[in-house]
């Protein structure tokens, strides 16, 4: 039942007609109205506007109505066809006027009176734009003539399926048959729009005429094809099924232009001032507001519902959850509680166990232990001619490289004695120093020489050593150091050995290879 | 225009205010009672949590108390764990002295301080680890002495200690080595130990 053409109704404009439409509107629903206007007083014109803002053009557009007829400024409508080629490269724009809107004000004086929401009024000869689309005449000069009521034609004029111009005729069928009225109605219209340089005066106008099966013989007699004028035939019936209303079921075309008009989007319709809407606004508002409080209402209702219902699943959640809780409890009541005294001892006692293992992992490194492997070292390359005056051991610890301030790190140096951390994982090694002499040393330099190298060597040679450095020797002949010393034939000599031969050899023992 | 359009939809503006203020109350307070048995449930999981964690934990200590109860016990015997007993230490250095010869020894322990290791506490947790230094001083006739000294040390003092450095020089004489050397008051050892407690945090 949607949208479905349902009767058509003719009211007089006289008084029996205006009561007869109050009564109808009265005694009808108040769904949105459209208005579909087809008057003789409605002129199409060309015009050029300098090219603006929208805002701008309208204010333009409405200066130039008014300055013909102050009324027609809320019965008008521009639609913008093209620019100028040249010069200011103006705006072309087609004006339509309704010039004596004084026709509707009693029939929308009835509709205000009834409270009828209007939602627009349309021009029918703007709306037949659609109808030559939907009959495929969008190429060449179309010339479109349409009766909607017995007392009018209406011819309308399309190039390339674009509306350029229309203009409505009065006729008497009583005077004279449908068909002389279209012949001469035709033959004027195209002398007028060759005057208006529409067309040119050897061009080709297709004329399609649609007519009632009744009127198309009368109609045929009188318009004879030319070389310029072409004339088809099409009858009301056929249209209507294009236009899909074919239940509609009229003479003329008065059904398959409403029909077109219900189909016209109600955003911006041609004509009306805004007042004229405001029921339909009204409509529009109370619509709005009584479905925004259908939604929020069930919506509400729905989160509530939703709500509340998960509430009982969570319910049943935090029993579970205080039944484990209390089970486990007593679990701990009855097997651990009294043993919880005891209990809080378990870390410090895995901590001292712990620590107190560390240490003794490192208790091998004691000095007893490096002094056993250095003298195993010493006594292999002799110890006849040696004299060892000091040892000196300390426990030392690798400590990873930390970054501290200012982009430095710490390196792997050894830590003083009293830092050894158990607490970190770097190794724990023997660091000493062996101080001595060689005997015979001011006699013998070279001898004394060879004998700390071998020294030296012996321990850089063990795998236990590593990092076997000589921090000083008397007569040190290492290409890096400075060498000074005295001779000759007369030279007595008053140096000591403690002195010539004394050396002093740094070196680090690994701890674990004890 | 704009009162009279107000007022010819009143009736629809105080029935859409009334479904907000009926829709706020009711959705707004059923969401309420959500959140709130919401956070009751909340409540009673970490309720259950922390029952299970102290159960767990229970467990986890009764566990430990029973790997390291015996080996702790060792540490309660060599008094790592209690006051320091210094008596047993000196009472050793000076007995082990006399009954091995050796000439001359010196004792200097100072002020038992908490160690400065601070990896400590996170690495080994619920103990504090205090540290007495002792400079150890000993006249030796030979380089046993030391050895004999540090081993009676480990093995019969109570308390646990490491040896950080030591200097063994020789003393003016005029026999040649340290090591091989046999004659009376040859050599100074100069040694410093630490001993170490682990007291329980807090217990």
């Amino acid at each position: 039942m949607k949208n479905q053409f349902i009767a058509s109704y003719a009211f007089n404009p006289d008084e029996e007609g205006f009561a007869d439409f109050a009564q109808y509107l009265r005694s009808t629903d108040n769904y949105p109205t459209k208005i579909l206007v087809d008057v003789i007083e409605e002129s199409f014109t060309h015009e050029t506007i300098p090219h603006v803002g929208k805002a701008d053009k309208t204010a333009i557009i409405r200066r130039l109505i008014e300055k013909k007829n102050r009324e027609s400024a809320d019965y008008s409508y521009f639609r913008v066809i093209g620019r100028e080629s040249a010069g200011r490269r103006d705006d072309k724009i087609l004006l339509s006027v309704l010039s004596n809107p004084g026709l509707l004000a009693p029939w929308l004086d009835l509709i205000e009176k009834a409270g009828v929401a209007v939602s627009g009024v349309w021009s029918l000869p703007l709306i037949s734009e659609k109808l030559i689309e939907k009959m495929g005449l969008g190429s060449g000069n179309v010339l479109l003539m349409t009766q909607q009521v017995p007392s009018n034609i209406r011819q309308s004029y399309f190039k390339d399926g674009e509306f350029k111009h229309s203009r409505s005729a009065g006729i008497n069928l009583y005077e004279a048959p449908i068909g002389e009225y279209a012949a001469q109605e035709v033959d004027q219209s195209i002398r007028y729009l060759a005057n208006q340089r529409l067309i040119g005066f050897d061009e080709r106008v297709n004329v399609h005429i649609i007519c009632s099966r009744q009127d198309e013989s009368s109609i045929r007699e009188n318009c004879k094809d030319s070389t310029v004028v072409i004339f088809h035939y099409h009858y009301v019936d056929e249209i209507e099924e294009i236009t899909e209303c074919s239940d509609i079921g009229e003479q003329y075309c008065n059904g398959v232009f409403s029909s077109l008009c219900k189909d016209e989007p109600i955003i911006k319709s041609h004509y009306g001032p805004k007042n004229l809407f405001k029921y339909y606004y009204q409509q529009l508002t109370e619509t709005g507001l009584r479905a925004a409080s259908i939604i929020l209402f069930v919506v509400s209702i729905i989160l509530g519902i939703s709500f509340v219902s998960n509430t009982s699943s969570i319910k049943d959640e935090i029993n579970l959850l205080n039944e484990n809780a209390e089970a486990m409890n007593k679990a701990y009541k009855s097997q651990l509680q009294k043993l919880e005294p005891e209990l809080k001892y378990s870390r410090p006692m895995m901590s001292s166990v712990l620590l107190y293992e560390k240490m003794q992992e490192t208790k091998s490194i004691a000095p007893q232990n490096f002094m056993v492997e250095a003298s195993k070292v010493l006594a292999s390359i002799g110890m006849h001619d040696v004299t060892i005056t000091k040892i000196t051991w300390e426990k030392t610890q690798e400590k990873k490289a930390t970054p501290v301030r200012r982009g430095r790190a710490r390196n792997n140096q050894a830590n003083k004695p009293d830092n050894i951390e158990y607490s970190q994982n770097g190794n724990i090694k023997h660091k000493a120093t062996i101080k001595g002499y060689i005997h015979g040393a001011s006699t013998d330099k070279k001898a004394t020489a060879d004998k700390i190298d071998r020294i030296y060597n012996s321990f850089n040679d063990n795998p236990l050593f590593e990092k076997v450095n000589i921090i000083e020797v008397a007569f040190d002949v290492r290409p890096e150091k400075k060498l000074e010393d005295e001779g000759g034939a007369g030279h007595m000599s008053t140096t000591e050995d403690t002195k010539d031969g004394m050396f002093e050899i740094e070196m680090f023992m690994n701890g674990s290879a004890i | 225009m704009n009162l009279a359009f107000i007022k010819a939809l009143q009736v629809d503006i105080v029935r859409f205010l009334m479904v907000i203020v009926f829709a706020t109350m009711f959705a707004g307070g059923s969401y309420y009672y959500y959140v709130s048995i919401q956070e009751e449930r909340n409540l009673a999981e970490r309720n259950l949590n922390e029952i299970k964690s102290k159960y767990e934990n229970a467990v986890e200590s009764k566990k430990r108390l029973e790997e390291f109860k015996k080996r702790y016990e060792k540490l309660i015997a060599l008094e790592i764990t209690e006051t320091e007993n210094r008596l047993n230490w000196i009472d050793l250095i000076d007995s082990t002295a006399r009954d091995n010869g050796i000439p001359y020894v010196k004792y200097n322990i100072s002020p038992q301080e908490l160690s400065a290791d601070k990896g400590l506490a996170s690495k080994y947790p619920g103990i504090d680890v205090y540290l007495s230094k002792m400079q150890l001083e000993i006249v030796m006739l030979h380089e046993g002495d030391l050895y004999i000294m540090a081993k009676v040390l480990d093995e019969k003092a109570r308390g646990l200690f490491d040896i950080n450095s030591c200097e063994i020089s020789r003393r003016k004489s005029e026999k040649p080595s340290v090591i091989d050397s046999g004659t009376n008051r040859n050599f100074i050892a100069n040694c410093t130990l630490n001993w170490y407690t682990m007291k329980p945090k807090g217990i």
